[in-house]
């Protein structure tokens, strides 16, 4: 039955994609392609030292994007409870909801690190594996979404957990460890994954995912 | 009679979710966190460290609360009760403020705890009006900036679809805010430094300096300015809560 699995995955794949295209594709590359589009521009008006400390400020907003984008599709979305009454369920649609926008983030983060690394003005850069820091911090951020998705009583909820954690990640983690990209980007990306997989074996009762990813205001 | 009634139901709504309490007093205590460094509030008899804290109160929490309020002005997406909210016969900025109220109630509570806790600190530690100068910073620092990020969620979201209104309102309050409190200089080394500018109430009331981690030679704001921009930014959260009820409730008649 292999083939037929397959098939039904892409047609899953699909439906998902048709219902959160526009936010949970488009959002996160349009992101990432505005923040390196300033940040072209500014580096062909201004000097190097205004350039990168403009775009310190604005590299980190791409995953608040990534990060709201997910919980705007991951929790609240009325059609999530229609699956539990269907063979499908409801952990496989948000599961498959949740990879398509890891790639998308992980592609937007992308699209907004390399123009901004070939014209050297990203902060700390030590070469291509800075990338990992955007690309990690979208994958970071669509993990924790699923998990507080499922975790939180509401939409509301989960974009609080969502700003915490891009807090901390930002202001205080991300500053502090620019040299040591493993510890930097290794422990947040456990510690998500750790969330996630919590969230996929909590998300197995369709009456818990009813009662939390729906929710309240 | 309405209004506190709608404000308390909208509290218990907000109360009965464990993650905004848990996740408010988290942020609460990562700005208190940023002043590991140097003092700590709680263990001297300084203000100008209790205002400190309440600007970087003013500074995080409203963030979360950026993001998270876009919903109090507009109908929800699935019929529930906003619907027979919006059926009450109270004045559409009524029944926002009386949203936003509530919200603020359980949004605030863990930062005010957290100053009360600090003011009480420095009573202990020789300042005799420790206390008194939490409730009244709270009230004039932290408090409007977490009105403000509320109204100006609730506003955006009255306009935007979902996601993109919770997105546009984060990074507009950060927009707002960055220019606001961060002064940038340009360091002899070639590169620039950012120091953080403190807010007038707290330099024309409270002892701080004009640059709250650097020495400026400017002077510090005078009282006058302070309360002038304090009722400048009350003045504007009840514009913002104005324009986006009357924009939701203009929505909701067409709606049908």
């Amino acid at each position: 039955m292999n083939w037929q699995h397959s098939r039904a995955l892409v047609g899953l794949a699909a439906a998902q994609l048709h219902r959160i295209g526009r936010v949970g594709f488009a959002l996160p590359l349009i992101a990432g392609a505005l923040i390196a589009v300033v940040g072209v521009v500014l580096s062909a008006a201004v000097d190097a030292q205004w350039t990168t400390a403009v775009v310190i400020m604005l590299m980190p907003l791409h995953s608040l994007v990534v990060g709201l984008a997910s919980v705007g599709v991951l929790a609240g979305d009325p059609l999530v409870e229609l699956h539990g009454s269907t063979p499908v369920g409801e952990r496989a649609v948000q599961t498959m909801r949740g990879a398509l926008l890891a790639l998308a983030g992980m592609a937007g983060a992308f699209v907004m690190f390399a123009p901004l690394h070939l014209l050297g003005v990203v902060y700390g850069d030590v070469g291509w594996p800075s990338a990992a820091t955007p690309v990690g911090g979208a994958v970071v951020f669509v993990l924790s979404a699923y998990a507080a998705a499922a975790a939180a009583g509401s939409p509301r909820g989960a974009t609080f957990c969502i700003v915490l954690i891009w807090v901390v990640l930002s202001f205080f983690w991300d500053t502090n460890l620019m040299t040591a990209l493993a510890l930097q980007r290794g422990v947040p990306l456990v510690a998500a994954a750790v969330a996630a997989v919590g969230a996929w074996l909590s998300l197995g009762k369709p009456e818990r995912v009813c009662a939390k990813a729906v929710g309240t205001r | 009679m309405r209004f506190p009634r709608l404000a308390l139901a909208h509290a218990r709504i907000a109360g009965r979710q464990r993650a905004l309490w848990v996740v408010s007093a988290l942020l609460a205590l990562l700005s208190l966190s940023v002043m590991v460094n140097s003092a700590m509030p709680f263990e001297t008899g300084n203000a100008s460290d209790l205002a400190f804290l309440a600007q970087m109160l003013a500074f995080l929490p409203p963030l979360a609360c950026a993001a998270a309020c876009t919903d109090l002005a507009s109908a929800p997406s699935r019929l529930g009760v906003g619907e027979i909210e919006d059926a009450a016969p109270v004045a559409a900025v009524t029944l926002t403020a009386a949203r936003v109220a509530g919200a603020f109630a359980v949004f605030a509570l863990p930062s005010f705890a957290l100053l009360l806790f600090c003011g009480f600190g420095q009573l202990a530690h020789g300042n005799p009006w420790g206390p008194l100068q939490a409730a009244a910073l709270f009230a004039s620092v932290a408090a409007p900036a977490a009105l403000l990020a509320m109204a100006l969620s609730a506003l955006v979201g009255t306009v935007l679809p979902k996601a993109l209104a919770r997105i546009v309102a984060a990074v507009g309050w950060l927009a707002a805010l960055v220019p606001l409190s961060f002064v940038g200089e340009p360091t002899a080394g070639g590169g620039i430094q950012f120091h953080i500018a403190a807010d007038p109430v707290c330099q024309a009331f409270f002892g701080c300096p004009p640059l709250l981690d650097a020495v400026s030679a400017a002077a510090p704001a005078t009282p006058l300015v302070a309360i002038a921009l304090l009722v400048t930014k009350l003045a504007l959260v009840a514009g913002l809560l104005v324009v986006a009820s009357v924009i939701a409730r203009h929505r909701s008649f067409k709606r049908g």
